[in-house]
């Protein structure tokens, strides 16, 4: 439902400033939950403009002050990199890095079980 | 008012009611999922036999007139609810979905203002929503799912109401700040003479598919795609806004995959198309169908239209399809474009003439911005360009004023005469026996040739991915966001970018928190509350002593001066958070 919550769809340069952190070609395989814990911090980071260690992988995005578009982007992002459909609604159920991480590590697990 | 010889219309209920007769089993409307597929469709037929329906559950419990809200998420449902507000003779609000974790102000100004019978929504709504029921709860409304609405069988169809031309067909609220909103009241008329105008200009016909992921609470979603596509008989395809941000190239292989011709989004649309530009989505995709990209509802820049354009120009974009245009709520929709085909006027301006309100050619590289015209004026509308200062008309390539009249500019602002009177009554110095003007608020000019320019806006309004924003509605909700920071004393503003408008904000904090002050804390309170409330991501924040913010004598905050301090690195912030400038 989050879906209809857009208000304003648009651009934020979140997109901008992390496309350069990992372009399409290279997906990543088999991240651990550290890995894309880190790298959620790492995107947040430099589309923010502040040091890696200012942001709480524990703290919500909502204090970030992203909006449905930059939630969007981000998933758009890991979407990009991990090589998987994610829905635009993760963020709004797994509201920290953190949390995203670790559902995020049990998809991309689940995944190669199911492939292998 | 209404020119039966030239149009053949009188009002959108004799529009539908000539689809259903003449196409009842040809597709109007197709509503794509988020992975491309067709979720759902309806038929010319189907769309009035669907709306008669809901209006005959309607019209046993409402009166002429009445308001009903409408709170849709993306779908065909929100049209099938539209036309039958307008068959019962209930006038239709459409209203964006209020953001789960908001306050009720922005919607409840808005209720309080139209004071709805219904609230119209669907099944899903309802379902994913819950907190919808309670936040309205409070207020007399009547809840009407239009997906549950059957219609009558076997009895005698009820008699529904012809409207006049001059009717409202319904309210457009997308001016106005949260305190003081302002319901646009289009008529049917308006309606019929802005569609049109824009068949004519676009050189539109039956087979003119549309593709369009625009929200339909907008007034470019819902006008200039699924009312104009009505209007010619033609397609149109629609997607979820969430799918185009997720997928922008989802728009292009849609348009593509139906052979549209006309699909069009703000400005920030085309950027965004271009940065997740990625050629293994684009495999196969042959964009030559696309006759008319229009870009509207937001500053158009004349960098997004040609990386747009040789981004995609391999796809078989055509250069020439590219139509910047210009229009609003008050006008209805649409107010300039270029004709097909046309292409797009970009013209080198001075800068230091600029600066002084002139149009003049560059003195030099380092003098040179460039402008993008928004087409010429379309038949049976009048454009002026105003003085601001002394009220008089200005010739060519002057700055002004932006006035505008003709028959789709709308009847004014719902319960609200006073800004009806200054807005939509306005007359030009020395011409006083002419007809009343719309004031646009939006600064520009023509050129000998007739083109129209925008350049900037008159007043504080800030405008974020198409969306209108008042600056005192986000100053309100940060200076409730934290306790350290002085009511009444800070400025929102908007600056232009290489990637469109972004938004600063200038607050004082309170002396006594000065040197106690948690920056960090302050500053992720302010960007919560704001996205929260207003679904917009600041770019800047600025904290500022107390009393350093520019007012008037009388107390009120000089925005555009603060604006000019900030852009003059004159203001002496006591920590600059700047994020994604």
């Amino acid at each position: 439902m989050t879906r209809e919550n857009v208000r304003s769809p648009g651009v934020s340069s979140l997109t901008r400033h992390a496309s350069s952190i990992d372009a399409s070609s290279c997906v990543k395989s088999n991240p651990t939950e550290s890995e894309i814990r880190d790298w959620c911090v790492a995107y947040l980071a430099k589309s923010l403009k502040l040091s890696a260690e200012r942001i709480d992988p524990q703290a919500k995005f909502a204090r970030l002050g992203m909006d449905s578009a930059a939630s969007v982007f981000l998933v758009a992002e890991l979407e990009d990199w991990l090589g998987l459909d994610l829905s635009v609604e993760l963020i709004f159920e797994h509201q920290t890095p953190a949390a995203l991480a670790r559902y995020l590590a049990e998809c991309c697990a689940g995944q190669k079980s199911a492939t292998s | 008012m209404l020119d039966r010889r030239r149009l053949p219309f009188t009002s959108l209920v004799e529009l539908l009611g000539r689809r259903a007769a003449e196409q009842a089993d040809e597709r109007g409307y197709v509503f794509l999922s988020d992975r491309g597929e067709e979720e759902a469709a309806l038929t010319f037929g189907e769309l009035q036999r669907r709306a008669g329906a809901v209006a005959t559950g309607l019209l046993q419990s409402s009166n002429p007139g009445d308001r009903a809200l409408l709170l849709f998420g993306p779908g065909l449902d929100f049209i099938i609810a539209y036309f039958g507000c307008v068959l019962a003779g209930v006038i239709p609000v459409p209203m964006m979905l209020p953001r789960r974790n908001s306050s009720l102000d922005s919607s409840a100004s808005i209720v309080a203002n139209c004071t709805p019978r219904f609230v119209m929504t669907n099944a899903r709504v309802r379902t994913a929503r819950p907190d919808l029921e309670d936040r309205f709860s409070r207020l007399q409304m009547q809840w009407f799912t239009v997906d549950e609405a059957v219609a009558p069988s076997g009895e005698a169809e009820r008699e529904m109401p012809m409207p006049r031309p001059d009717d409202i067909a319904f309210l457009q609220y997308t001016s106005g700040s949260t305190s003081d909103p302002k319901g646009v009241m289009v008529t049917h008329g308006n309606l019929i003479e802005n569609l049109e105008m824009l068949r004519l200009v676009l050189g539109n016909t039956r087979r003119s598919t549309y593709a369009s992921w625009v929200p339909l609470y907008h007034d470019m979603g819902l006008i200039a795609n699924v009312l104009q596509s009505l209007y010619l008989g033609s397609l149109c395809v629609l997607m979820a806004p969430l799918t185009f941000m997720q997928r922008p190239l989802s728009w292009l292989r849609a348009i593509h995959q139906y052979r549209a011709e006309l699909a069009g989004a703000p400005n920030f649309a085309f950027d965004l198309c271009v940065q997740r530009f990625r050629p293994d989505q684009m495999q196969g995709v042959d964009l030559s169908c696309w006759k008319v990209a229009f870009n509207g509802a937001e500053p158009i820049r004349a960098d997004t239209i040609e990386r747009f354009t040789a981004t995609f120009r391999p796809y078989g974009f055509d250069p020439g399809a590219m139509h910047p245009q210009y229009g609003m709520a008050e006008a209805t929709v649409f107010v300039s474009s270029g004709h097909r085909a046309d292409g797009t006027v970009i013209r080198p301006i001075s800068v230091d003439a600029f600066r002084r309100h002139q149009i003049a050619a560059p003195a030099g590289r380092d003098d040179t911005i460039r402008v993008v015209g928004c087409g010429k004026n379309v038949p049976g509308q009048r454009i002026a360009i105003v003085d601001t200062q002394t009220g008089c008309r200005l010739p060519p390539d002057c700055i002004g004023e932006v006035w505008l009249s003709g028959p789709h500019i709308c009847k004014g602002y719902w319960r609200n005469p006073e800004a009806t009177r200054e807005t939509f009554e306005a007359r030009i110095e020395g011409e006083e026996d002419s007809e009343p003007w719309l004031r646009t608020g939006d600064l520009g000019f023509l050129d000998a040739a007739g083109e129209l320019f925008i350049t900037g806006r008159h007043k504080d309004m800030m405008i974020v991915r198409g969306m209108n924003y008042y600056p005192q509605d986000i100053e309100r909700t940060v200076y409730d966001s934290h306790p350290a920071l002085r009511r009444h004393c800070g400025a929102a503003f908007s600056v232009l970018t290489d990637s469109g408008e972004k938004v600063v904000l200038v607050q004082e904090v309170e002396r006594t928190h000065r040197r106690l002050l948690d920056i960090e804390e302050i500053i992720a309170c302010i960007r919560e509350a704001v996205a929260n409330e207003h679904e917009i991501a600041l770019d800047t924040i600025v904290l500022i002593r107390p009393g350093t913010i520019p007012k008037t004598t009388s107390g009120k905050i000089q925005r555009s001066l603060a604006r000019q301090m900030w852009l003059q690195n004159s203001l002496e912030p006591i920590d600059v958070a700047q994020i994604w400038a």
